[in-house]
């Protein structure tokens, strides 16, 4: 199968099981509600060693958030409601309750309730105040700045994580080039985010290491400089560097969804300016449950 | 959804205690179980099928009663599930101690509308008497849950001594609106009486134009723009889409706090 020219390899992207729960979090503009949200979103690329994957998922307009104020919206993943727990507390106590003006709320309408609000209250030292709004309790923390807001939980559902697909370049400029054009189709589509360096990883891994302390490693295969090096190396001459872009979503269509429209985005710029061939990472089924076939997916 | 509806024929003699007569209780009677069913009225009884005409089949999760009058107390009072509707005007007592569903009237209503209630939605078009929200005879507190609406004025005492909720006066609230208030919120749309939030511990009471008629309890704590408003005035706008024009017109906030004779937690916001 090609597309504009690219090989599309008759292979699928293995993905797992994850948790994952939506915030909306509010300022007094869009640049600070982004500092918030840039600030919770960081270091978590993945759950190997950041606890949590999390992103941008997009910018809310003030009529789309609870208070009428700019908003965005940010998606965060994590291996158990027990560490997303954690994550959240962490995250939105150190990056959201510090922001200036901001405020910050569930956005899912359905799940089990974890709690936000509810441990992040104290920080009030009992000044702290309790608002139930229908059947929605929010807590209004005293800071210095005047209030602030946050729902007192926020709802977990089942998700997927680690959807992906590898673009195959001549050079780091074309692999660029093309993952960038990949990377702005894919933001558009709500219930996905790409939680890596400006939503692209270089660093693709295979699950297991020759060093028994890691549980994951380079994956050899794609990589250009270890051609010739390694027996099984995925990558013919004419590629000279590979990227990555993974995809946590909140339901495998909507990581169909992206896939599809981030590998067609990418292959608009054709094989002289663009990628010559898109695969996927699989780990012959070892990996997760939730396959991406990328044949199936694009046609 | 069916109905099962109920018509006064013509106004009783003397005052009705309507309890019983709710969605809920209803929705398993058959046709004749429902006219007989006995209804006080002052130290006698009487049965349903004597003053109301009854039409629909029985089983409805709507209950609409036609032809009120203020003789009838204790409309929709308990219930738990379904929507009762009323037109006309009610007696006291409009959903005390309700545990949930809706509760529409059209027409005023007598005093402690809603008092004791736990839950569900009270909506009157028109205006309503004394003590909306507040306790109801040998409680501690009023109301700890579910929405009052009132689309034109109430009497005296808004939410007295109301611990948890939310009260929505469209037009004016009589004197003591608020008063030791546990918590919970009101807003009014309209203008306030004399003894506004007297003796309030904490909740909120959210009112438009400027500060006016405080006691000395309550003192001056700076003007904001607080999130919590706009959530609030919003949350009220999407309960009743027809007050969104009235709601909206929000710069900042000019807070007090009181009643430092309480425990003075509680807190007037006047929106500008």
């Amino acid at each position: 199968m090609k597309i504009n020219g690219v090989f599309i390899e008759d292979t699928f992207a293995e993905a797992f099981p994850m948790k994952a729960t939506r915030l909306v979090i509010t300022a007094f503009d869009a640049t600070w509600a982004n500092h918030a949200a840039n600030a919770l979103t960081g270091f978590a690329t993945s759950v190997i060693a950041c606890g949590c994957e999390a992103g941008i998922e997009r910018q809310l307009r003030p009529s789309e958030t609870p208070d009428g104020r700019p908003g965005v919206s940010v998606l965060l993943f994590a291996m158990s409601n027990k560490e997303l727990t954690k994550q959240l507390q962490n995250r939105v106590g150190q990056c959201v309750l510090t922001a200036p003006s901001s405020a910050c709320y569930g956005g899912l309408d359905e799940g089990d309730p974890l709690p936000l609000g509810k441990a992040l209250r104290f920080f009030g030292d009992g000044y702290q105040i309790s608002k139930k709004l229908g059947r929605t309790r929010y807590w209004r923390v005293p800071v210095m700045d005047g209030e602030f807001l946050c729902e007192d939980t926020t709802r977990v559902t089942k998700a997927v994580g680690g959807g992906n697909f590898l673009i195959l370049a001549a050079d780091q400029a074309r692999v660029l080039a093309a993952s960038e054009r990949a990377i702005a189709a894919m933001r558009k589509i709500p219930g996905v985010i790409m939680p890596f360096p400006g939503g692209v990883v270089r660093s693709g891994s295979k699950v297991g290491s020759k060093y028994k302390a890691l549980p994951a490693s380079t994956n050899h295969r794609y990589c250009p400089t270890l051609r010739g090096i390694v027996a099984d190396s995925a990558l013919s001459a004419e590629i000279g560097a590979v990227l990555e872009i993974v995809i946590d979503g909140l339901s495998s269509a909507a990581i169909d969804e992206a896939t599809r429209v981030g590998i067609r985005a990418a292959c608009t710029l054709g094989t002289k300016c663009g990628p010559l061939a898109i695969s996927a990472g699989n780990y012959g089924g070892s990996l997760g449950p939730f396959h991406f076939k990328l044949r199936q997916i694009l046609k | 959804m069916s109905t099962l509806g109920l018509h006064l024929a013509a106004a009783p003699d003397f005052d009705l205690d309507m309890r019983g007569v709710t969605p809920d209780a209803l929705k398993s009677r058959k046709l004749n179980d429902i006219r007989r069913l006995r209804l006080k009225q002052g130290r006698r009884d009487i049965a349903l099928g004597e003053l109301f005409e009854i039409d629909g089949a029985p089983g409805a999760d709507i209950l609409e009663i036609t032809g009120a009058c203020p003789r009838l107390h204790h409309l929709g009072a308990g219930m738990t599930v379904g929507e009762l509707r009323v037109t006309g005007d009610c007696g006291a007592w409009l959903g005390a101690e309700m545990r949930g569903g809706r509760l529409l009237v059209r027409g005023n209503a007598g005093d402690g509308v809603g008092a004791g209630m736990r839950n569900g939605l009270i909506d009157v078009s028109g205006s309503i008497g004394d003590f909306a929200g507040a306790a109801v005879p040998g409680a501690v507190s009023g109301m700890k849950g579910g929405t009052i609406l009132v689309g034109r004025h109430a009497g005296r005492r808004v939410g007295d001594r109301m611990r948890r909720g939310l009260v929505v006066v469209a037009g004016d609230a009589g004197a003591g609106c608020g008063s030791q208030m546990i918590a919970g919120s009101i807003v009014v749309l309209g203008t306030t009486g004399p003894d506004l939030g007297a003796g309030m511990r904490r909740g909120t009471i959210a009112l438009f134009g400027a500060p006016s008629d405080l006691g000395v309890n309550f003192l001056p704590n700076g003007r904001y723009e607080l999130a919590f408003t706009q959530l609030l005035l919003r949350h009220v706008a999407s309960l009743k889409p027809a007050w969104r024009a009235r709601l909206s017109r929000v710069a900042s906030v000019e807070r007090w706090v009181g009643d430092a004779g309480a425990s003075g937690l509680g807190e007037i916001l006047f929106i500008s």
